[in-house]
Formats: C-alpha cells, structure tokens, sequence
C-alpha cells in the first residue's frame, strides 16, 4: 500500500520540489502550511510520516508541534523527520546523537534536501 | 559646593580613583618617613635647633591617621563615586594643615618647605573639576599667609633656624607672599587648562568610539538580516533545481541537465556564503554559547581524521605534532572547531599535490601555541595585511581553488580575539604559509576599561 506523507512547511515552493521528488517515489504526498493546520491533517488522514520544518511562525515553532505529536496517545509513534534551516540561526545545534534524549524525532535533514537523501531518510524511517 | 557627577570626570572612573587614594596613602608613607630622616640630619648633621619632639608627634599623628585611611579603604573596597571624591579631598585638607603645623615648627617662612604646597594644588587641579581647584589653592595660600602672620604678630613663637629674623621683616614677609600666591595660582591655572583640554578630546573620543561601536553592530544587524532574507529563497531554488535534475533526469537533453547542474553548484555556493555569513555575525554579536572544557588536541586530531580523506585526495604529507601533555581550554566546542577547521581546509585546499601540512601545538606557560603550516600556494606580501578581512580572496588563491566565501579566515580570527587570544601569519608566494594561534588557557574576562591619566 501507497505511504501517505505529511510536509509541514510554510514555503509552498520548497514543497512543492519535495513532493515531486516523494511522488515519483511512489508516496503518497499531502501537506499543511502551519503547524495547528498540521496536527489536524495528522488526525483526519492519519499519515504514515511526517516531514517538519523547524521554523514557521517562530524561531521553534516545529519543536512545539513535534512534543505534541509525542504527547498525544494516538499518534505517539508516528515518525517525524525534522527539516532544519540553513546555519545556526535558530540557536539549537542539531546533532542527532547529542539530542536524541529530549528531542522527540526520529531524523534531522538540513535545507536544502538532496532528493536521494530524503528518500533515503523517508524509507529508513518507515523501516523500507 | 558645585555639584558631583560622573560627566564632569571624564578622565575618572572609580577604578582609577581607588588607584588615587591608594597612591595618596603611599605618597603619605614617603612624605612622612622622608620628612623624618630629613629631621634626623638636621639634628645630629647640622645640629639645627628645633622643637623636633613636636614635629615627630605630628608626624607620628599623620602616620596614624595614613594608616586609618589605609583601613578605610580596605573595609569599605566599594566607595561610590562621589564618596571618594569627598575622601581624597578630605585627604588633600588634613596634609594641607598638617604641612601648615610642621612648617610652623620647621622654621616658617626661613624654610623653604613651603614649596611643597605646590604638589597639592597640582594633585587637586588634576584631580579635582569645577571650583574645587581654586578652593584648594586658595585654601592653601590662606593656610601660609596665616602661618606667617600669626608668627610675625608673635601670636605663636617663631621657631628660626638662621636666627635672620626674617619672619619679622615685612617686606621679606609680603614678597614671600606675592612669590608665593602667584606660584600657587597661575601652577593651578596650567593644570586645569591642560586638564580642560585633554577632558575635552577624551569626551569627543567617547563619543566617537560609541557611534563606531553603533555603526558597527548595525553592520552586523544589516549581515543578519540580508542573510536570513537571502536563505528561504536560494534554498527553494536549489530545491527545485535539484528536484527537476533527479525527476525528470531522463528527459533532459544533455546541455540542458548541464546548466542546470551550473545553476544547483551556484546556488549552493550561495548557501556556503549565507551559512558563513550567519556564522560571522553570531561570533561576532558576541552570543556566548556554552563554556566547556575542551581538550584542545582530542579536538584537532578528530578534526584532521575527518579530513584525511580529502588530503589524501592531493596525496599530502601530514605532520602532526601535537604536545605530549593534554591541552585544556574553556570555550566553545564549536568554534574551536571552526577555528582549527577552517585553518586545516585552508592548508589541504591550497597545497599543492604531494605538499606537506605540519600542525602543532604546545604549551607554554599560561599559553597554548597553535601552529599550521602548509606548502602551499602562499599569500602575495601585499594581500597578506588583508586576508582577514571578510569577502578577501587573493588573486593567487581565486586562480587555485575557483569557488570560496572569504569568511572562513574572518570568522577564524573574530573566534581568536573572541578569546583574548592571537593570530599572526607567515607567509611566502609559491612556498607556504604558516598561521600561529596564541591563546591563553584561561579565557580573559573582559576588564573594566583602564582609561585616564596616571
């Protein structure tokens, strides 16, 4: 069965390329531009990932959104690869190893995403 | 009494006033121990008749009150402002009367310590702003018409030396005090000009260096911003460009795919200089990120593993001599990183195939030495002055390796300075360079500025 994928970002042309990238990867691509329009659609078409910018309104509005995916029951297992910006301008040092104790998702990719690496990461988190 | 307030001191800050009370108290010590042997001379050398026992109890009196200074001064280490200032003019008083007292007792106006009214006027007229200047001369000049009024009128016994009567010649007496008064009057007058002057240029330089430290924060503000405007769009071009080189790949016609390959190089050589940029303005905004204590070579012998592969690619020769015992500095694992990172790329970048790269490091004393050195392309005598400023490439190193952002040295010395350290570069056109990092094992914290006049 086809694998839906979630994109939350407020920059609908980087979506855009993602989507092409997923679709021709045979995945199922649906996407919100904030992150309250976000946990909606992850109740109402219950996607099999979720792919999370790190900054939208705020600086750390994707690490809300991701705690509130953790904290809720029903999609506490949903995977999430988190989409982060260019240099250190949101003041967190991404390092997967460091942060994994209290950072609640499963990868981080730097913008901009190399197509391959993001299907790579999108197939190693649903265990393809 | 005029008013106190920090604007009329430019040249003082309480540091500096501390450093004057206690540089007062020592020239206390001097001045009473000199003026004791000075006795002793005049009464066993010269045999010089005086009432010594009471020019030593004023001095043993003055000794005491120094030391009840000194203790002041230690219990109560945080003066305000204006409570010194009222304590070193307390201090300029009580030696005033007190130098009235041991002149009265030393031979009044035969001797010629008079003179050492002088030094306060000038201590005060630097010191001091405003009126009180004038009032301390003024003081000054009373205290010895007094003196040598009371002594010619016989209200108190004269004490002579050369038995010339001349504390009771009023011409002797008025000419002294003519001399005198002027003498105090105009060395006050030069002082507080000169002072006038120097407080001036020193507020026009504050003023000054404020507005460069505004302009250049703003600059900053200005790279900031530029970049964090320039980043979501370059990263939606690579984006899409990459997207259409992986998905429609097959049909593309080779010149096309070409140039788009061109444009997705580009983009992301755009996005080396914003990420660059974004560093440069973080370290430079000062953002402290946390302190750790870093073991400097474990650091530099992962970051040279990271980038064997790379040297290898050229066929360098690496050299690493790293100091026998552990380095530890405090800082930021981050930007030791960068630090030694950009300056290791630098090396492997422009070396020349089958070059040779020596890094090392010691320690000496409170300061570790870092050291690397390339035979490389060089640097040009004159790019040399330049090569840390932001944007710089030289010619030399833009014809070797195409494609750089000229930060990563800036951002390598901005680390260095950040850290109370130095870099220093040698360099030959077509030999070599060598970078030498000189830090010191503690961060220096940033010390109250010194300014002022001694």
């Amino acid at each position: 069965m086809q694998k839906k994928i979630l994109i939350i970002d407020d920059d609908i042309d980087l979506v855009e390329a993602m989507r092409l990238t997923l679709e021709n990867a045979n995945f199922e691509v649906i996407d919100a531009q904030d992150g309250q329009k976000g946990l909606e659609k992850i109740e109402k078409e219950k996607p099999d990932l979720v792919l999370l910018d790190v900054m939208m309104e705020t600086q750390d509005e994707g690490f809300h959104i991701a705690y509130q995916i953790r904290s809720n029951a029903e999609m506490s297992d949903l995977p999430i690869i988190m989409l982060t910006a260019v240099g250190i301008e949101t003041g967190f040092h991404f390092d997967k190893e460091k942060d994994e104790d209290f950072l609640p998702v499963n990868e981080f990719l730097e913008k901009p995403v190399n197509p391959d690496k993001l299907v790579e990461y999108v197939r190693k988190c649903l265990g393809q | 009494m005029h008013k106190f307030s920090i604007e009329h001191f430019p040249f003082l800050n309480l540091s500096i006033l501390l450093s004057r009370v206690s540089w007062s108290i020592t020239l206390r010590w001097l001045a009473v121990s000199g003026y004791f042997l000075a006795t002793i001379v005049a009464k066993y050398a010269f045999n010089l008749q005086l009432p010594y026992n009471k020019i030593w109890l004023l001095l043993g009196i003055l000794a005491l009150i120094n030391v009840i200074y000194l203790l002041i001064s230690k219990i109560f280490k945080k003066f305000s402002f204006l409570a010194e200032i009222v304590f070193l003019q307390f201090h300029i008083i009580i030696d005033l009367i007190f130098l009235t007292a041991i002149i009265h007792y030393s031979g009044g106006v035969e001797n010629p310590v008079y003179l050492f009214f002088v030094f306060h006027v000038i201590l005060s007229s630097i010191i001091f702003h405003g009126r009180t200047p004038i009032v301390i001369a003024t003081i000054v000049v009373l205290l010895f018409s007094s003196l040598l009024y009371v002594e010619y009128k016989g209200i108190l016994p004269h004490y002579s030396i050369f038995f010339s009567n001349l504390h009771s010649n009023e011409l002797f007496i008025y000419l002294t005090l003519v001399v005198f008064t002027i003498t105090v009057y105009v060395t006050m007058y030069i002082c507080i000009s000169f002072m006038y002057i120097y407080r001036e240029v020193k507020v026009q330089i504050d003023q000054q260096n404020q507005q460069l430290i505004e302009a250049d924060k703003q600059k900053s503000q200005f790279f900031r911003f530029t970049s964090h405007e320039l980043k979501s769009p370059v990263v939606a071009i690579q984006s899409s460009i990459d997207g259409v080189l992986k998905n429609f790949s097959d049909q593309l016609d080779s010149r096309a795919k070409d140039l788009l390959q061109r444009a997705s190089s580009r983009s992301s050589q755009m996005l080396d200089i914003i990420r660059e940029l974004l560093e440069l303005s973080k370290i430079r905004s000062g953002a402290q990120t946390s302190v750790k204590k870093i073991n400097l070579n474990h650091l530099i012998q992962e970051t040279i593993d990271q980038h064997r592969i790379i040297a290898e690619e050229k066929n360098l020769k690496l050299n690493i001599n790293l100091s026998q015992k552990d380095i530890i500095v405090y800082g930021s694992a981050e930007s030791f990183k960068d630090l030694f990172q950009n300056l290791f790329n630098n090396a492997i970048r422009y070396n020349k195939n089958n070059g040779q790269i020596n890094v090392s490091t010691e320690n000496i004393g409170d300061y570790v030495k870092l050291v690397v050195k390339d035979t490389g392309i060089g640097i040009a005598e004159k790019a040399i002055p330049k090569i840390f400023d932001e944007f710089f490439r030289s010619e030399n190193a833009k014809k070797e390796v195409k494609i750089g952002t000229g930060l990563g040295l800036s951002i390598v010395k901005q680390i260095v300075e950040n850290y109370g350290g130095k870099i220093t570069v040698q360099s030959e056109l077509g030999k070599g360079t060598l970078f030498t990092v000189v830090l010191p094992k503690q961060k220096v914290l940033d010390t109250e500025q010194e300014g002022g006049i001694a």
